[in-house]
């Protein structure tokens, strides 16, 4: 406290230009990309409320008189810890006109004898097993291939939903015809438990909650949850389904649009998730899917900046933000470290904390996003008093995560040794480059 | 081997035992039983063999319904019910002297009034007693529980569930002793075990479903059935996703699973349900309603027996009398030993002179009692023994764990002190051993 008149001083001496050139990352990439526009964008989709209001309700209308069968599908491995709570989350379901296929990807626990109890009692309309174990792709790919509905929904087994989840997600279908994939609004279960979900939950607040209604807003969404997510059945039989993962949601979200379909969000359709409750466990999940941008985007959907006859600009931009704000703005945050220490090494006492005083701001400001789209303000208000951690978890934990993880793929393709993917698999897709 | 004895072509005998040789059985017949050890239907046909034997078992006559019964060994056919088995030269004289030893030691008539159980139920116990068996349930496709007591179907109780009943009240008086021998499944509806089990839908409950292998093809995560991947041109499998061939198993691709579909409803599945069909009143079981039923086969209790010999508590079963010649043993024992690696010797005990001096020849003869019946506890049975004058000659077969020579060793040492207790003095013990079939001697 006794440096903070110093500490004052030194910003109002040294002037705008100066402090923007110290804090040059900060203002042209962070403030501008995720306050400015973000708040715009959340500006004009408040504006257009009753309006966006009026055609949900017809899309809901149309929704219900065609009563589309829905096949819900479930592929995983060792989950059967949470198949009765996800039968009985889909059960409470407003809309019922579904079959639930739940695929047991070779699981070596109790989820055979669960899930043939529960197909036996009802609960499951199909529940299939594979007694080797083939991947999540591979799995979602067995229920597609038995699938049934118009639309498809794929869920993580360890999610539960609002009681209106699945006709949320299926009422974008019928905003506009060329709506063929659909993203549920995934948030995070147990948030108090410690302090790595609450961190979690506030970052999937503000990512997916918020940050994909702005890129549906801007035509540029790229990525449908893996753990609650709709697709028309033709689209996606089309396209061939799943491909090998990990990021087998971004890549088949990408693939999607390549085929020259609209992907939205609904932010609408809430669904609750597990996440990670250590920082080791975090750190692998996080690791996994980093490590998906640079095999995926870069790699097997670079065509999309290829000028041909599939190109499209909404293609184009929505990679090149993704690949920009992750990869490309990954490398500048190391330059811009260098940068700092090299030419303000002697004012790093006062540069640091303006940096973190910095962040912070903008963290609450976007809490206040959150609370004005969350249907459950408190919750969301209860998450404030961490808010202030997000510039350490974000901005050095998951950017440390994050930078190890390019490094690893773009120089060893350490994704295909990833054992969340069968050896076989994993050696296969190497060796045809998938 | 058979010989034939009398003028009669139909009766032979064996290591002195009477076979009378049936073709059919005729009331006339029975007069000509006396002194008849066991019977052989000489016949092929299944029908008058079965007919034979249970005109055999039904008689009147309880010693002539409990004969032994074999079939000729040039039978080839079925197992005979009822019957003790294909004559087989010394394993069925064996047979035929055990049964009529264990027979022997019925010494009273049988008392229905006193029983606790009819003269049927005791016969078929005397018979399984007499051969030493259980009263073992046979499988048979005519009864509704799919298996028979056989000796009771002869004794006219013709349902299963009546036998059961009576065996089972037996059981519950300790006369018996169940030993279960198999579960049966029985139709929920009319308690019959001819159950045809089929796979079926478990939506519509139609039988026309077909199973198929699920493919996963690894480089790109497909995944579906396997007649999507053949093709009639091509000569490998090949993914409908990226169209790749995939050759090898294992290595580009597997089979993790396979589904059923129903070709009624469309639906498909993994798991199709099991319904068992009744053959009788075409009723569909579920496996979960149907009543498992516990068939057991029955063994007499030492209170059964004791029921069965007619016999007080308190007093022990006395030995019999019955004593086979020993040449009739020796020549069993040649037969035996030309068809076997083991071979049995033929020993001679005898001992120096000085019995014959101080002895008096009644007491000489006790003492050479004396020295068979320390002689008999190594020997397979009594029978084996036998004394001459001033020897004893007795048969011992091959042990794994002491030899010939080592048990005459001990047989001398036990005669010594029995001597010594009986003389206060030492003899000295000869042996003579002898390869059984070597042995032309005469046994005095």
């Amino acid at each position: 406290m006794e440096h903070l008149p110093e500490y004052i001083n030194y910003w109002n001496e040294v002037g705008l230009s100066k402090f923007i050139r110290v804090f040059w990352y900060f203002v042209v990439f962070e403030l501008f990309r995720y306050i400015v526009i973000d708040f715009i964008i959340l500006f004009l989709f408040t504006r257009n409320k009753e309006k966006r209001a009026k055609k949900w309700q017809q899309a809901r209308t149309l929704l219900l008189l065609d009563n589309p069968f829905v096949s819900v599908i479930v592929p995983g491995k060792n989950e059967g810890k949470h198949l009765f709570k996800l039968t009985t989350s889909l059960q409470e379901q407003s809309y019922q006109n579904f079959e639930l296929i739940i695929v047991d990807d070779g699981s070596d626990d109790q989820t055979e004898l669960i899930g043939k109890s529960l197909e036996k009692n009802g609960k499951i309309d199909l529940f299939l097993r594979n007694e080797q174990r083939g991947g999540k792709a591979s799995a979602a790919n067995l229920a597609l291939q038995f699938s049934k509905g118009k639309y498809i929904v794929h869920l993580d087994a360890d999610c539960s939903f609002d009681c209106d989840a699945i006709e949320n997600i299926l009422i974008p279908f019928y905003l506009d015809t060329k709506i063929k994939a659909v993203g549920g609004n995934v948030k995070v279960r147990d948030y108090e438990g410690n302090l790595c979900s609450t961190l979690q939950a506030i970052e999937y607040l503000k990512t997916v909650s918020v940050g994909r209604i702005v890129t549906s807003y801007l035509g540029i969404y790229k990525i449908i949850s893996g753990a609650f997510g709709a697709f028309e059945a033709k689209a996606i039989h089309a396209i061939k389904g799943w491909d090998i993962g990990p990021g087998l949601d971004g890549d088949i979200t990408v693939k999607i649009r390549k085929s020259g379909h609209k992907v939205v969000f609904s932010h609408k359709a809430i669904g609750f998730t597990s996440v990670p409750n250590t920082f080791k466990k975090l750190t692998k999940q996080r690791l996994r899917w980093d490590k998906s941008i640079v095999r995926f985007r870069m790699r097997k959907h670079i065509d999309v900046f290829h000028p041909n006859a599939n190109f499209r600009w909404t293609n184009f931009f929505a990679i090149s933000e993704n690949l920009f704000y992750n990869i490309v703005l990954n490398i500048c945050w190391w330059l811009y470290i260098i940068d700092i220490i090299y030419n303000y090494n002697s004012s790093l006492k006062f540069i640091i904390p303006m940096n973190l005083t910095l962040y912070i701001v903008c963290n609450y400001a976007q809490m206040i996003a959150i609370n004005c789209f969350s249907e459950r303000k408190k919750e969301a208000t209860r998450l404030w008093k961490f808010a202030w951690l997000m510039p350490i978890y974000t901005g050095l934990y998951l950017r440390l995560v994050r930078s190890y993880a390019y490094f690893r793929e773009y120089f060893f393709k350490a994704s295909y040794e990833d054992l969340w993917n069968p050896t076989k698999s994993s050696r296969k897709a190497r060796e045809f480059g998938m | 081997m058979l010989h034939k004895l009398n003028k009669e072509p139909n009766i032979i005998s064996s290591n002195n035992l009477q076979y009378i040789l049936l073709e059919y059985w005729s009331e006339e017949i029975s007069q000509k039983l006396d002194g008849i050890d066991a019977i052989i239907i000489n016949q092929q046909n299944q029908w008058l063999i079965d007919n034979t034997i249970e005109a055999i078992r039904d008689h009147s006559n309880l010693k002539i319904s409990l004969l032994p019964i074999f079939i000729n060994d040039a039978y080839i056919g079925n197992e005979i019910i009822n019957s003790d088995g294909t004559y087989k030269d010394i394993i069925s004289d064996q047979l035929v002297i055990k049964i009529k030893h264990k027979l022997s030691k019925i010494t009273s008539t049988f008392n229905e009034k006193n029983a606790t159980y009819d003269i049927d139920t005791y016969r078929v116990l005397l018979h399984a007693w007499s051969r030493n068996k259980s009263v073992k349930p046979k499988k048979s496709k005519k009864e509704t529980l799919g298996y028979v007591y056989p000796y009771f179907k002869v004794k006219k109780v013709k349902s299963i569930l009546k036998q059961l009943q009576i065996l089972n009240n037996l059981s519950s008086v300790g006369l018996l002793e169940q030993i279960l021998q198999d579960k049966v499944q029985l139709c929920a509806n009319c308690n019959d075990s001819f159950l045809i089990y089929k796979e079926t839908c478990p939506h519509c409950h139609s039988i026309a479903i077909k199973s198929e292998d699920v493919i996963h093809h690894f480089s790109c995560a497909h995944i579906g059935k396997e007649s999507t991947f053949k093709h009639e041109n091509r000569e490998y499998l090949n993914c409908p996703k990226c169209d790749k061939d995939l050759r090898h198993i294992g290595i580009d691709y597997d089979k993790p699973s396979s589904v059923f579909n129903c070709l009624d409803c469309n639906k498909n599945f993994q798991n199709a349900s099991i319904i068992a069909e009744c053959h009788s009143c075409d009723h569909k079981n579920t496996l979960d309603s149907l009543h498992e039923f516990p068939i057991y086969k029955y063994n007499l209790t030492e209170k059964g027996e004791r029921k069965l010999l007619n016999k007080d508590k308190n007093k022990e079963i006395k030995e019999t009398n019955i004593t086979i010649p020993f040449e009739t043993i020796v020549t069993m024992e040649r037969n035996r030993n030309l068809n076997s690696i083991y071979h049995t010797k033929l020993i001679k005990l005898y001992s120096s002179k000085l019995f014959s001096k101080v002895l008096g020849h009644k007491f000489k003869k006790t003492l050479w009692k004396e020295i068979e019946q320390v002689i008999q506890e190594y020997t397979i049975s009594k029978n084996h023994t036998h004394t001459g004058e001033a020897c004893v000659y007795f048969l011992l077969g091959p042990k794994k764990t002491l030899s010939v020579e080592e048990r005459c060793k001990t047989i001398i040492v036990q005669i010594n002190k029995l001597i010594e207790h009986n003389l206060k003095t030492t003899a000295k013990i000869h042996i003579d051993t002898y390869n059984i079939e070597e042995y032309n001697g005469t046994f005095t």
